[in-house]
């Protein structure tokens, strides 16, 4: 009889393998209802594992208020809250939709959403556009006009304008542009300048042959160019796309999903599907935009994007990406602690994407439960900050809290029992 | 007078650091006293003892910083946790900190050309790593106590099997290709070669073959356990049969503490299929009969150092001391109180502190040590302390780096009226204490002020002039103070049999 | 193998560089790299503590 420890270790290893093979394309910007599986004129997609309408913290309630209205669901804020409370519509997490969202999350009917197929097992996720620049909008938890005149735009000019250019370039491979960006000091969640920058390069010759105004030109080159973190949500569709076909690997206990709803931090692990495992999230160590703002003004860790440290990127990587550490007054040789921390803590490491600091090694990839529990350290998050009653105020560092971690190993021993689990 | 405690949840720095910060912080004006500790129940006992335990410290468990002060009213808090931050955040390195690992094996798999590890940690903590750097093919150096027999066992046999040196746990000492581990000296390449269970031993007979005009090949720690039943000299075995190998080494040196009649066969056993002349102290021990091994037994690490140099094809360039050096310390004796006849030593090195019993038992003085039980309190009569020994080591750094029990030790000795002399060792070299006779200097002089000219005080000082301590400058400020200064430990405890039994014929 | 031979006979135990890791005390860096060596610094943590059930599975699954 093998030792359970060796069918583990050969699962994380398979589990490795199908997330080094993903082949993530961008292959179009469409409407959510349109190509989301499932999705309905009734549905809000939210971020982070399952939460109802009463304990959602402000900013997600902020943004759901804002796509009702914005999707013309309630004429006022009142009539808007009302509804939401009312059980009426279908508020879920994006993850359950094949789907990823930023801080707050809220994706509605109307939305664009980037697509990006995984073109090495055929399936398909998405993600709405990162708002820009602005510190305000249904991602960070506002719903005023701008946000909603904002959201419009986008779903008028930026989404379809985008669609088309790709349509153009035939699709922009994710994994070879994030291996790229990597070498350029990205680490894909915090800094992605160098994303922005190659993904609007390859759009550029394509945009400007489409058949659309030079305003409309205009105002999306103008928002592609006034936010380096444009890339990050077609990053984080790219790895949502990748975790797909790495899920339900019997034995593994590595890291397949990593998301937060404000409340609650949620994982999943590869060998118990779409099982969520949560604890608290946690507060985010922040340098704030403004010194009226302090800890106290903060919303607790919240987004999907920890769908990118899922996939060796961010938060693991900061040796890759020296200037991320040093944002936060951070040393290289803290920097370097830190991704040789995640090398420990994973099963393996991505074979395209590499770090040229540490010698064209691959990014630690496969967050192993067991180890981050062994280690008594969990993953770090790179992220931004939210007021708690919305708005963007600052950028921080986030952990994830060992509870999610202790969770899903009990629940792995338990689906386990049958293998004389005993001292 | 205020107090401050503050408590930082999973935050950890090791012993010494803390021990330095510590001094250093309670030396700023406005800081009565600070503490600066982790959340262990003997440092909470000695916050209680000071009366800072209180507030946060109170909740402090064994993974957690406290920092505890008690600051003058010129001093404000929050000026005070200000400048505490700014000195935690910069050590004091003119270096950019290089690079470091969180996990062992990553910097094993990182830099395959590192060959040893030295593993400082707690001891429970210690066997993992251990056992981690053995099965990578890496020779390990483990200075860390209370490692379970059973795992010291385990190690030593994988690494034997895998030809690698495990030295310890409880090493407190090696010099392996020149270079020191632990407490080490800082010594000339040559033909003798070493194998030792004790560290200050190890110490001693190293810098005394260089003073002799030797040289150290390699010095292989095997820890203190080593050979006593039941690991009967496993690493010593396999050190002795490495230098039977090493065509530097033209003479061996066994240091066999503690051993028992199966670890002396097996060393002994060992030197002789080597054929190299072989030199054994078994450091107060039972020795066996050494004649049909053909090795040479020696009952002093001086003896050692002379023997293991002439056998080299050297001459012994110490001499031995006169008569005339020591009437100072006479005349000093004739003016002491009638009350004062007692021995009292003070010892850093456990060795240091045996060899000195075993001096004075075959001069025929009567003497208790704390070498084999705990001393209660301090008995009337001769008296040998280590103060490196565990009932005094909990919790606090080693008395070659922490001068503080010591000092407290001396004021005492002076302040008991029938202690007539004072024997101490000094010892220098990598990782001991920047300026140790400074720190036994202080310790007379404030004796001195609070009980007048007090006892005689004889020393010895373990180190070569190549230490970072300076060794000249250290035995002249010894001698300035009116120290006795002798050649060698044992020499110094030669010294103070004499002069014992001088205060005998004074006192009738 | 040639490199054990050579190990074995005491000439390089600390290797042709004297690269030496260092687990522990800070001081002993300091030492080590006075004298010329290359240290590698490991910097240990004290284990954070887990609930009993916990640590009992990673015995088993680690």
């Amino acid at each position: 009889m093998t030792d359970i420890r060796d069918n583990i270790d050969r699962a994380n290893q398979k589990v490795v393998e199908r997330l080094c093979a993903g082949q993530p394309v961008w292959i179009g910007c469409k409407t959510a209802v349109d190509v989301i599986p499932g999705m309905t004129r009734h549905t809000i997609l939210h971020a982070g594992p399952p939460i109802e309408w009463e304990r959602m913290c402000q900013p997600m309630r902020n943004g759901i208020l804002g796509a009702i209205l914005y999707e013309g669901l309630a004429s006022d804020v009142d009539e808007a809250n009302s509804l939401a409370s009312s059980g009426r519509l279908t508020l879920a997490p994006c993850h359950q939709y094949g789907a990823v969202g930023g801080m707050t999350g809220i994706t509605s009917a109307s939305m664009p959403v980037h697509i990006v197929r995984n073109e090495a097992f055929g399936n398909l996720a998405y993600c709405v556009p990162h708002e820009g620049a602005s510190p305000t909008g249904f991602g960070w938890g506002t719903y005023d006009e701008g946000s909603i005149r904002h959201a419009r735009w986008m779903q008028e000019e930026l989404g379809p304008v985008l669609d088309a250019g790709l349509r153009g370039v035939g699709g922009i491979n994710m994994r070879q542009l994030i291996g790229r960006a990597i070498q350029m000091g990205d680490e894909d969640h915090g800094r992605c300048g160098a994303a922005t920058t190659l993904l609007t390069r390859e759009l550029a010759p394509h945009l400007v042959r489409l058949d659309v105004s030079k305003d409309v030109l205009g105002r999306v080159f103008d928002f592609l160019l006034s936010a380096d973190i444009f890339a990050l949500h077609v990053i984080m569709a790219a790895a949502r796309s990748m975790v797909e076909p790495a899920k339900k690997i019997p034995y593994s206990t590595v890291v397949t999903t990593m998301a937060r709803n404000g409340v609650e931090f949620g994982i999943k692990i590869s060998s118990l599907g779409d099982q969520w495992f949560t604890g608290p999230a946690q507060p985010i160590k922040t340098v704030f935009f403004s010194p009226e703002w302090t800890a106290a003004d903060a919303t607790p860790d919240i987004g999907d994007s920890s769908i990118v440290e899922t996939v060796g990127l961010g938060g693991l990587i900061h040796a890759a990406a020296p200037a991320q550490e040093a944002a936060f007054g951070g040393t290289y040789a803290e920097a370097l602690r830190k991704t040789e921390e995640a090398y420990a803590f994973c099963a393996g490491v991505h074979e395209a994407w590499t770090i040229p600091n540490l010698d064209f090694r691959g990014v630690p990839l496969g967050i192993d439960i067991r180890k981050v529990l062994k280690m008594g350290v969990t993953p770090i998050l790179d992220t931004a900050t939210a007021h708690k009653d919305g708005g963007k105020i600052g950028i921080g560092e986030a952990r994830a809290p060992r509870e999610a971690f202790e969770a899903a190993l009990r629940a792995f021993a338990n689906s386990h029992e049958a293998e004389s689990i005993d001292a | 007078m205020m107090k401050v405690a503050h408590l930082r949840r999973n935050e950890y720095l090791d012993s010494l650091v803390l021990m330095n910060l510590s001094n250093d912080v309670s030396s700023w004006a406005g800081v009565r006293q600070a503490v600066i500790v982790m959340g262990t129940d003997s440092n909470r006992r000695i916050l209680d003892q000071v009366g800072l335990l209180t507030g946060e410290a109170l909740h402090g468990t064994p993974r957690d910083l406290i920092i505890a002060a008690e600051l003058e009213s010129s001093l404000a808090e929050a000026e005070f946790m200000a400048r505490l931050e700014e000195r935690m955040k910069s050590p004091a390195r003119n270096e950019p900190e290089a690079a470091a690992y969180y996990q062992l094996e990553a910097a094993l798999d990182a830099r395959p050309e590192a060959r040893l590890v030295s593993i400082s940690l707690p001891g429970e903590f210690a066997t993992a790593p251990a056992r981690a750097a053995l099965e990578r093919g890496r020779h390990v150096f483990c200075f860390s106590q209370h490692v379970s027999l059973e795992d010291e066992i385990a190690l030593k046999t994988l690494a034997v099997e895998r030809g690698l040196l495990m030295m310890g746990p409880d090493c407190g000492t090696a010099i392996l290709d020149g270079c020191g581990l632990g407490f080490a000296n800082q010594v000339r390449r040559g033909t003798i070669g070493l194998v030792s269970a004790s560290g200050s031993g190890l110490q001693e007979v190293t810098t005394l073959v260089h003073r002799g005009g030797g040289g150290i090949s390699q010095a292989i720690g095997v820890g203190g356990r080593d050979m006593r039943d039941p690991v009967n000299g496993l690493m010593a075995e396999a050190g002795v049969r490495r230098l039977n190998q090493d065509p530097r080494t033209r003479v061996i040196v066994i240091l066999a503490k503690s051993a028992s009649p199966t670890a002396q066969r097996r060393v002994l056993e060992a030197a002789r299929a080597g054929g190299k002349p072989t030199v054994v102290d078994f450091i107060s021990g039972e020795v066996g009969d050494l004649r049909p091994y053909g090795a040479d037994s020696e009952d002093t690490f001086e003896g050692c150092a002379s023997t293991a140099v002439r056998l080299a094809g050297l001459e012994w360039a110490l001499g031995n001391e006169g008569e005339d050096r020591y009437v100072t310390a006479r005349q000093w004796l004739r003016r002491l109180a009638c009350s004062r006849w007692a021995v009292r030593g003070l010892f850093a090195g456990g060795s240091l502190c045996g060899e000195a019993a075993h001096v004075l038992s075959r001069h025929g003085l009567r003497l208790s040590t704390n070498l084999e039980h705990p001393v209660e309190g301090r008995p009337p009569g001769h008296l040998l302390l280590d103060l490196g020994a565990e009932e005094y080591t909990q919790g606090r750094p080693h008395p070659f780096i922490d001068p503080r029990l010591r000092t407290l030790e001396i004021e005492q000795a002076f302040a008991d009226e029938t202690v007539a002399i004072v024997l101490l060792d000094v010892v220098l070299g990598w990782g001991c204490h920047t300026d140790p006779a400074g720190a036994v200097i202080a310790a007379l002089q404030r004796s001195r002020a609070a009980h007048g000219q007090g006892p005689v005080v004889v020393a010895s000082l373990c180190g070569t002039e190549e230490d970072p301590q300076d060794f000249d400058r250290q035995r002249l400020s010894l001698e300035r103070a009116g120290v006795t200064v002798a050649a060698s430990n044992a020499a110094a405890a030669r010294v103070v049999a004499e002069l014992a039994t001088d205060v005998k014929v004074n006192n009738g | 193998m040639a490199d054990e031979a050579h190990s074995l006979s005491g000439a390089l135990l600390l290797g042709e560089k004297k690269v030496v890791v260092n687990m522990g005390v800070e001081v002993f860096e300091d030492s080590l790299r006075r004298q010329g060596i290359e240290v590698v610094v490991v910097r240990w943590q004290p284990p954070r503590e887990l609930p009993q059930d916990v640590a009992r599975l990673l015995d088993r699954l680690l």
